[in-house]
């Protein structure tokens, strides 16, 4: 029987109900698409389907931040549904339920989520992993015709569902707990102060962006984005409260426009910290959106970039390997083309290739004049890494060692390296160029701190020939074109490196120098569909978490909207005026986000995009992107929101014709 | 007068409550809506609550029900502490003892009038059979028999009361606590429901408090007592004559 009661309730916040299981089923089917794409790109690598141990790393790894976002967006949901169900929950309290029957009816209700989300969502997650598999199978086309899902993205799925759904619901019944329903049902409602305007807050709000700015394009901000993310992300929430406050109290000053304005900025005159808190959360996601996420989204599309790896094999070799050359040349066809070099050990963690000014202009055309002591260096960055930190965590005088790197280059104390170790600052670099020579190769294999790239120093030919001779490691670099029996090359490549060549020293598989374009181009579009794909998990998750504060905040104010509505009407307002003044108080605080967000978002981008000094089209290319995607979004809102204040206005209207029926 | 006794089911003293806020420069306001009140309810009595807007009738209703707790002083159900009576002992007490009728009825929109009706008992894990005779009775009881299948929504104002009535009745309490029920209906519902609640505690022998503003409903009680600014300005006994009580209460509500 009571049973029968509880789904009686339930059944009358079907709507409700409803929304939370879809919510529910697009989470899951996130968590399924992401840990098939894990399982795929193990595929790829290993030739077997996936593990679940090194699975549950890698997708840990790659999709952490957007889990997180995830159970974020499972908590709005929740809270807005404990909002609408706190009546019946208070109702029943009133009447006395038992501890065990609350916790049945809640267990009941969210178990019935949990089933359905996870089972929805999995079914939805297949249907994405399906369709992203046959673009996989395109795209590594030339490393397997098949790539299976397996039986391990099943079960990690239902893994971290089971974390979100149990996070989420400890999140809310802690919060139930500790603030009672009716705070929780409460939401920001409570929290609105009248309007103060601050010229303190405004400067502060002003430096704060010229710091972010700053950062953005110096140290920090080619290191990561965070820390400019974050100045930008204060900044704008008091340049908004501030600035915010100055506008309405200039508009209070002009009295015409205040009083025709008045109709729907009166709650904003009344509750400003709430609505311009509301608008600052979407403003804020807005930005993060457009300057974390969209910008490494461009960076890895498309997947396949083989301008990246113009070569088949990248050598560093030595002066008396010739002969091996010429017998592969003879016996196999190879097109092999040497250039005299020396290692360049740096204090980054790095290894690159030192050649002389002469060796470059035959190399490209392009001349450099150059002192003994100043270099020009070339880093051969693909796009992501455009932009960002230069050599030896971008001083002008970096600290090098002439000779492959080694245990004996370092003395560190914690993580300082201290006076006395051999890397020093000899070399002052006269100018830097962004060009990919022989490919877009890294250094390291462990990915322990931060990968540093194979980059090209070219020193003046004096000082290049004054330091070769003492110099330690590989001094030849070997560029190899492989036009058939691909293979059998690299077999013998690497049967006589073994025996012959510098030995890399971040390898902790000690491996030689040999970089293959064709097994690093697999593993870069591995490497970007991972940056892709949590990119996009982020941009929609963060979207709709957009919308959805924007929702509930129509949802939240709908008393007092509807308050206002019936008392122009009573007032004789006709009823396309009400519903112009209606949408207009619906539409407030998404245009103050979308102009605020996006200004910020576009500035902040603009700047990051041109520092990276790409070529012009790509420019023009990402600009045109951004643009898209940010008239794409406002249109998402603006209609959203429109349909919101539309729905709004017919409810209040509805319940004006039942009310006379009545 | 059935059931009256000596035993006090309410003893509060100096029963203060206050809430606190934040004034526009983010110093803490602190409004005392309660202030020292002291006085008792006793088994079968019929006690009615008024006072201007805002001098604290809703909050010592609130406090008297255990829904919300004092910030001073003392409330004793039945002898005990009222911030002793937690988790399922209070929830317990609210299905068997004590019962509200609000003036916004809150009844669930998806439950038919019998279900609503039905509820605290199911909540109790009564037996559903008996329940549902129970429902039957009251409503028959009552004057809403032939509503029992209707969904609130479908009622009148006095109707939906009434049915509120009966919810806070079918578990046979000892106490009503009943917060402006005739606040939002018209003089015949409002005499309709306000002599339904004098049957229940003159018939029946439940005590009540009762909240209100309309002096002709607080004529049917046996004691008022009359709230300013969260103080007990008078308390006033009836002799048994309406007519006289009400001018009684007139004459005292212009000092409010």
């Amino acid at each position: 029987m009571l049973n029968k009661f509880f789904l009686k309730i339930l059944w009358s916040r079907r709507r409700d109900y409803l929304l939370v299981v879809l919510s529910g089923i697009f989470i899951i089917s996130m968590v399924f698409f992401s840990t098939a794409v894990g399982s795929f790109m193990s595929f790829i690598d290993t030739g077997e389907p996936a593990a679940m141990t090194p699975l549950i790393g890698d997708v840990e790894k790659v999709y952490l931040l957007p889990y997180i976002l995830l159970l974020f967006l499972m908590l709005l949901i929740l809270l807005s549904y404990i909002r609408k169900r706190s009546g019946d929950y208070a109702m029943l309290s009133v009447l006395g339920i038992q501890t065990k029957h609350r916790y049945r009816f809640v267990g009941m209700e969210y178990l019935g989520i949990i089933l359905l989300s996870v089972c929805g969502g999995t079914v939805l997650g297949f249907l994405e992993a399906e369709a992203v598999r046959r673009i996989l199978e395109g795209i590594f086309k030339d490393v397997t015709d098949h790539i299976p899902l397996g039986w391990q993205p099943f079960k990690l799925t239902l893994i971290i569902s089971l974390i979100i759904f149990g996070l989420g619901f400890i999140i809310c019944d802690q919060m139930i707990c500790c603030l009672g329903v009716d705070a929780v049902a409460a939401g920001g409602r409570k929290g609105g102060k009248a309007l103060r305007k601050s010229p303190v807050l405004l400067l502060a709000g002003i430096l704060t962006e010229l710091v972010a700015f700053a950062a953005a394009v110096t140290y920090w901000g080619r290191i990561g984005s965070h820390v400019p993310q974050a100045l930008a992300a204060g900044g704008l929430f008091l340049l908004m409260l501030s600035g915010g406050g100055y506008y309405l109290s200039q508009l209070r000053e002009h009295k015409r426009a205040y009083y025709r304005k008045l109709l729907w900025l009166d709650d904003w005159y009344h509750r400003y910290y709430y609505h311009m808190n509301m608008s600052y959360i979407v403003a804020a996601f807005l930005f993060v959106i457009i300057f974390s996420f969209m910008l490494p989204f461009f960076d890895s599309l498309p997947v396949t970039q083989p301008e990246n790896y113009p070569h088949d094999l990248v050598w560093q070799a030595n002066e008396g390997d010739e002969e091996f050359l010429r017998s592969l040349q003879d016996r196999y066809g190879v097109q092999a083309e040497t250039k005299r070099s020396l290692r360049v050990a740096t204090a980054d963690f790095g290894e690159h290739t030192g050649i002389s000014a002469s060796e470059y202009e035959a190399w490209t055309g392009e001349q450099i004049e150059l002192s003994d002591k100043e270099i020009y260096v070339v880093y051969q960055r693909d796009r992501e890494d455009m932009g960002s930190i230069g050599l030896d965590f971008g001083n002008e005088r970096p600290r090098m060692y002439i000779g492959n790197s080694d245990y004996d280059l370092w003395i560190f104390e914690g993580f300082r390296i201290q006076p006395g170790n051999q890397l020093v600052r000899e070399y002052k670099i006269k100018g830097t160029k962004n060009r990919i020579l022989t490919g877009n190769f890294k250094t390291r294999s462990l990915n322990m701190v931060c990968d540093v790239f194979e980059d090209i120093i070219v020193f003046s030919d004096r000082e290049f020939e004054r330091i070769r001779a003492g110099a330690r490691g590989a001094d030849l670099m070997v560029i190899m074109d492989i036009p058939e029996h691909y293979d059998e090359v690299a077999k013998e490549v690497y049967a006589y490196a073994k025996e012959h060549s510098q030995v890399n020293f971040y390898d902790w598989r000690a491996g030689n120098l040999i970089y293959e374009g064709r097994r690093q181009g697999i593993e870069s579009r591995r490497q970007k569909l991972y940056g892709a794909s949590p990119m996009l998990i982020n941009i929609i998750t963060l979207f709709m978490c957009v919308l959805f504060v924007l929702i509930e905040k129509v949802e939240s104010d709908y008393e007092d909207i509807a308050w206002k509505y019936q008392f122009y009407c009573r007032s004789g307002m006709t009823q396309k005026k009400r519903k112009k003044n209606l949408g207009k108080e619906v539409l407030m605080a998404a245009k103050v986000s979308l102009c605020c967000g996006l200004s910020l978002a576009y500035f902040m981008a603009g700047e990051k995009i041109f520092d990276k000094h790409m070529p012009g089209e790509w420019n023009l290319i990402y600009l045109a992107w951004a643009a898209v995607f940010g008239c794409g979004a406002a249109g998402i809102i603006y209609l959203v929101m429109k349909l919101a204040a539309r729905n709004t206005c017919s409810k209040i209207e509805r319940g004006n014709r039942n009310g006379r029926k009545r | 007068m059935g059931g009256k006794g000596d035993e006090n089911i309410l003893d509060i003293e100096e029963l203060e409550r206050s809430y606190y806020a934040d004034s526009a420069d983010g110093k803490q306001i602190t409004y005392s809506v309660l202030k020292g009140l002291s006085f008792q309810v006793k088994a079968g009595e019929f006690i009615g609550i008024m006072g201007t807007s805002g001098c604290g009738k809703t909050t010592l209703l609130k406090t008297l029900g255990m829904l919300d707790l004092p910030t001073g002083g003392n409330v004793r159900y039945k002898g005990v502490p009222a911030n002793r009576i937690l988790g399922d002992r209070l929830a317990k007490i609210r299905r068997t003892e004590l019962a509200f009728v609000f003036q916004d009825f809150y009844l669930m929109d998806s439950l038919t009038v019998k279900e609503n009706i039905m509820m605290p008992l199911i909540l109790n894990e009564d037996n559903p059979e008996k329940s549902e005779q129970t429902a039957v009775r009251m409503a028959k009881q009552f004057g809403i028999g032939p509503l029992l299948n209707k969904k609130p929504y479908e009622l009148s104002g006095g109707e939906k009361q009434r049915t509120a009535i009966c919810r806070a009745m079918a578990a046979d309490p000892e106490l009503i606590l009943a917060d402006e029920p005739t606040g939002n209906l018209d003089s015949n519902s409002s005499m309709l429901v306000i002599k339904t609640l004098s049957h229940i505690n003159k018939k029946m022998g439940k005590t009540i408090v009762l909240v209100t503003h309309d002096p002709k409903v607080a004529s049917y009680c046996d004691k008022i007592i009359l709230l300013k600014d969260g103080m007990i300005l008078n308390t006033l006994e009836s002799n048994g004559e309406k007519k006289e009580f009400y001018q009684k209460i007139l004459r005292q509500m212009v000092k409010l």
